[in-house]
């Protein structure tokens, strides 16, 4: 009886004594902070120019062409 | 046999225990600060970065750009392709990395806690230079906190939220947001500590006339228009109105801190990098609007530093402090305090500065509000007059391109605008001003209330 409990005992000890030497490695590392977390919002999507949009632009783009030909 | 097992067993027990602190912060192969020296030396590197060029703290081109971008003084519907595609189009592409940001400045104000915590009580003039240096940077990242991530005073502030006060380092600390008045209060008592500190060392940029700008200005922002007033007056008597080729010297000078400058980034930076971007950016045109305020022409010093030919800029991006904005300052503080003959005063001592052979404004010369202005309402939510008009326009021409204008926007009423990609209308919504928290502290942290209209995320 008193062979069979000694095994358990100093395989236990020995595996403690072997993972004190492993137990602190990269003690100084902190887990990333996004893993497992979203990261981008989602915004209003755009939508489709109205006509009148369309037209402010056009108004735009005609007054800059004339500004930049008369330079 | 016994005695054997019993001793193996309590040898086991001791390397059970060995790791209980394994935590803590251990100094591999570097040194725990314990003089004024080494504890500067964690602030000395964001001043490196200050002067190399950073986005955090004071910013450089590349942060200007993009404030310009979000802003309407360059026309985003006529953006040129392809080079519009390496800058944002509109605020909403940029609005997940200012998580970034956010992380970036806590960084800058956790460096700072250590300094303060640590620094042993020491009556050198070199320990007071650090300290004052620590909470010089802690007050002004909490100003740049204030003006991203929360929402604008608009006259009245109380109810709205400011940002999470951290003032230890604690590394364990989830600490909820405070309300906008604490985080004011927070940033100003860092920027007098750092005025009490009486900074003498040069390198450490942030002396006691850079933090009463820094005052002035965010007091400004809070709507405190007497300490605001009392702080840019108190710099434009040290840091006088420059005119004529003093002023052009300063507005063209690269690189180093010039003419009525009173602290300036990225100041060791004038690289390819810097000229890539500029260039980039020249893929918006100037907007008609911002070109019809100088209504003088030439005869405006900043019409021909600001523009050049074919709807250009021609001034190079600014990211600095400098007296004209205690000028703006003092014109508008004067005039939400109600005294309009004093602000009206202060816009005429501008623009004799800057315009050659002006005529004084008076009451009833003034120009009238223009109603295609993206800005409706001043910064108390009023209805615009001609006065506050005349003043937010020469604010406008004086400081174009420093990044200004769009908390400007976010300042007067956060107007919503649009523009258009690929045929698709892309809007600047009214809570788009103000920038979200990062996701994983608002799931991280029981009780901290993330920005409206960031609810949504993937």
């Amino acid at each position: 009886m008193k062979k069979f409990s000694k095994i358990p005992v100093c395989a236990g000890a020995a595996a403690i004594f072997l993972m004190s030497f492993v137990s602190c490695d990269n003690a100084s590392e902190l887990p990333p902070m996004n893993d497992g977390y979203a990261t981008e919002f989602i915004l209003p999507d755009p939508v489709d120019l109205s006509m009148d949009e369309r037209d402010i632009i056009e108004a735009l783009q005609d007054e800059y062409n004339a500004d930049i030909a008369g330079n | 046999m016994k005695k054997l097992t019993i001793a193996l067993a309590a040898v086991s027990m001791i390397f059970l225990v060995s790791c209980t602190e394994y935590l803590d912060i251990k100094p591999y192969g570097q040194t725990i600060p314990q003089t004024p020296e080494e504890f500067s030396a964690l602030l000395q590197t964001r001043l490196y970065q200050i002067e190399e060029g950073e986005e955090t703290i004071i910013g450089d081109v590349g942060y200007i750009a993009d404030l310009e971008c979000y802003a309407d003084d360059l026309e985003s519907r006529l953006t040129q392709y392809p080079s519009g595609n390496y800058v944002p189009l509109y605020v909403g592409d940029d609005l997940s990395d200012k998580q970034v940001l956010y992380a970036d400045l806590y960084e800058v104000i956790r460096d700072c806690n250590i300094v303060l915590d640590g620094l042993a009580e020491d009556n050198s003039q070199d320990a007071s230079d650090v300290k004052g240096l620590a909470y010089a940077l802690r007050g002004i990242c909490y100003y740049n906190l204030l003006r991203n991530f929360c929402e604008p005073c608009e006259g009245d502030a109380s109810g709205k939220l400011g940002v999470p006060l951290v003032t230890v380092f604690d590394m364990e600390a989830r600490v909820i947001r405070s309300s906008f008045y604490e985080t004011v209060d927070q940033a100003a008592d860092d920027m007098l500590a750092a005025i009490s500190c009486n900074i003498s060392n040069e390198d450490y940029m942030f002396d006691s006339d850079v933090m009463q700008g820094y005052l002035a200005r965010l007091y400004f922002w809070a709507g405190e228009y007497g300490q605001a007033a009392s702080y840019a007056s108190a710099v434009l008597e040290k840091y006088p109105l420059l005119s004529g080729e003093a002023y052009r010297s300063m507005i063209q000078t690269s690189g180093g801190k010039a003419g009525n400058m009173l602290v300036k980034g990225a100041t060791r930076t004038v690289g390819s990098g810097d000229s890539e971007t500029v260039s980039y950016l020249q893929c918006k045109p100037v907007s008609r609007q911002f070109i019809d305020l100088f209504a003088e022409g030439d005869s405006d010093i900043r019409y021909g530093l600001s523009l050049g030919s074919r709807r250009s800029f021609a001034k190079q991006p600014l990211a600095c402090l400098r007296s004209a904005e205690m000028q703006c300052i003092l014109m508008e503080s004067y005039y939400h305090q109600g005294r309009e003959e004093d602000a009206l005063a202060a816009l005429n001592e501008l623009r004799r500065n800057r315009i050659t052979g002006v005529t004084d404004y008076t009451m009833e010369t003034l120009p009238p509000v223009n109603e295609e202005d993206n800005i409706k309402v001043d910064a108390r939510g009023r209805a615009l007059t001609p006065l506050i008009y005349a003043i937010l326009c020469e604010r406008r021409k004086e400081l174009f391109l420093e990044g200004d204008r769009w908390f400007e926007l976010k300042r007067n009423g956060r107007p919503e605008m649009w523009t258009h990609r690929q045929g698709r209308k892309y809007t600047t919504y009214r809570f788009m001003y103000t920038f979200p928290l990062p996701i994983a502290d608002v799931i991280l942290t029981d009780g901290l209330v993330q920005n409206e209209g960031y609810d949504n995320v993937r």
